[in-house]
């Protein structure tokens, strides 16, 4: 009896947490338009979220388009069309691998930076001094990193899909010996740029505002304790993954039937 | 008699379902240093919270200028560990309140942070970031950020906590000479008794969710409460606060 009522609270309580995430993912979306934007806390946060995050990405993205080549060369090659190997690579990672790997990294990297920042901004009081100077939050601390999340989310995918492919080209050209300009053909000719790559960009839009609402939302409800900052940092990471794998799931089954 | 610049009547002031005061009157003159004092835990910040209008109190009514209205005063905070925005140099930190709040020229703003941070001798130091000050030159730094929209009243939390006896002595005199510089009203939340006794204008000491004593500093060492005596006592000696 008492597991089923665990089950039942727990779940209880998950929806209550659901729905004061919406909640303010709706704030923060809806109070943009209404405040002055702070762009030099836009740049600011691009930086630090973004821009730091591409040696990561390209680095993931040549080692995923390596892996990608090799066995799509082994798969292939069963059926004898290695000629297809860039196609292969590019509709993988356009459509897939890209967004959703680079949205994991993403948050792994800068989601639980964004959560422990605006933790420890809580923790320490920076929170209380902004406010106690009438600094609006969601002016100086939520929409920066949420619109930073929303630009360099995308921007980052496109990075990885273009490194995937440089990737797996080298190790076409380098190690697998193969016809590189059948590579390329291959890809022009059967890779579409609105179906392929902006479809799945399109994912990454909705990536972005995940991975910034959950970040967000934890760092400033998190308790004020060291534990508490860690514990907030964690459960973003493992949420926002879950989501976001989840979301994947829900736009490529409405996308795909679109396509 | 002046209006009281904050005057609080029937307080109730609850952290989460514990009460921390229970039925407390708090009235706080223009142009004066009051201090609130207590053993730790008694809910002095909670009180400072609640008069500075960071906290609701459950029940109880807060007046300002003797209107009940939501209050125009501008208010400065000290934090107890200060709060600095630690991505931000101390010249941004004091900045960042007069560019967030008014549209003002570079330079204008460069000739204002400059001042505050020499009020508060901390001109030197204005590129550096809070991680690399020393603990009196951060609380040095908090006053500044606090005193940079020339406030009305200044809440200063356990000023001198964490100082040794000369940077608290420093701090003390710092304070009175913001209000006279500033023409401003102070709450200062302390244990340390001797500065309090120099600095302060009215005294309220707090003990077990009321208000212990409160008075004149010379009317407070001369109250009866057995409390009172016992907090007092210990850590009185003759040390002064020069003006």
């Amino acid at each position: 009896m008492s597991f089923t009522r665990n089950i039942f609270q727990q779940s209880l309580r998950g929806i209550q947490q659901l729905g004061s995430m919406m909640r303010f993912m709706a704030h923060v979306a809806c109070s943009i338009p209404h405040k002055r934007v702070e762009s030099y806390q836009i740049i600011l946060q691009t930086y630090y979220i973004g821009a730091q995050t591409i040696s990561i990405i390209v680095l993931s993205a040549l080692f995923v388009g390596s892996v990608l080549a090799i066995q799509g060369n082994y798969i292939l090659g069963m059926f004898a069309a290695t000629d297809q190997l860039g196609q292969f690579v590019a509709l993988s990672v356009f459509r897939e691998l890209g967004p959703v790997i680079t949205a994991l990294l993403f948050i792994g990297r800068s989601g639980s930076t964004i959560t422990s920042e605006v933790g420890i901004m809580k923790l320490t009081d920076q929170i209380n001094a902004l406010k106690s100077m009438k600094i609006s939050i969601s002016r100086y601390i939520l929409h920066p990193r949420f619109i930073s999340t929303i630009i360099s989310l995308p921007l980052l995918t496109m990075l990885f899909n273009a490194f995937s492919i440089v990737g797996a080209y080298m190790i076409s050209h380098y190690s697998l010996k193969l016809d590189t300009g059948l590579f390329l053909i291959s890809i022009n000719r059967y890779v579409s740029f609105w179906d392929d790559a902006v479809a799945g960009l399109f994912k990454t839009l909705f990536f972005s505002i995940i991975a910034a609402t959950i970040a967000l939302y934890y760092g400033i409800n998190s308790s004020n304790s060291s534990s508490g900052v860690a514990e907030a940092s964690t459960k973003t990471v493992v949420y926002s993954s879950i989501v976001v794998l989840l979301f994947d799931y829900i736009l490529t089954s409405m996308l795909m039937r679109l396509w | 008699m002046n209006t009281p610049l904050i005057q609080a009547k029937n307080l109730h002031i609850y952290h989460e379902e514990q009460c921390i005061f229970r039925n407390i009157d708090i009235t706080i003159e223009a142009n004066k240093t009051t201090a609130f004092m207590g053993p730790s835990g008694v809910g002095k910040s909670s009180l400072l919270q609640v008069l500075s209008g960071q906290k609701k109190q459950r029940s109880g009514k807060i007046s300002h200028n003797g209107k009940s209205s939501k209050h125009n005063l501008k208010t400065g905070i000290l934090f107890q560990n200060n709060a600095l925005l630690l991505h931000l140099t101390v010249f941004e930190n004091v900045a960042l309140p007069i560019r967030y709040h008014y549209q003002l020229p570079e330079d204008l703003i460069h000739e204002l942070v400059m001042m505050k941070l020499h009020a508060v001798n901390l001109a030197h130091a204005s590129q550096l970031y809070p991680e690399q000050l020393s603990g009196g030159m951060s609380r040095r730094a908090a006053i500044a950020r606090s005193i940079a929209l020339d406030p009305n009243i200044i809440f200063y939390d356990e000023p001198f906590a964490g100082q040794d006896p000369i940077n608290a002595e420093s701090i003390a005199k710092l304070i009175k000479k913001m209000n006279a510089y500033l023409d401003a009203t102070s709450i200062v939340i302390t244990h340390e008794v001797n500065l309090t006794l120099q600095l302060a204008d009215y005294i309220y000491i707090f003990d077990k969710q009321r208000i212990a004593c409160q008075g004149r500093p010379e009317e407070v060492l001369k109250d009866d409460n057995t409390f009172v005596k016992s907090f007092l006592s210990p850590n009185i000696n003759n040390r002064t606060v020069e003006n």
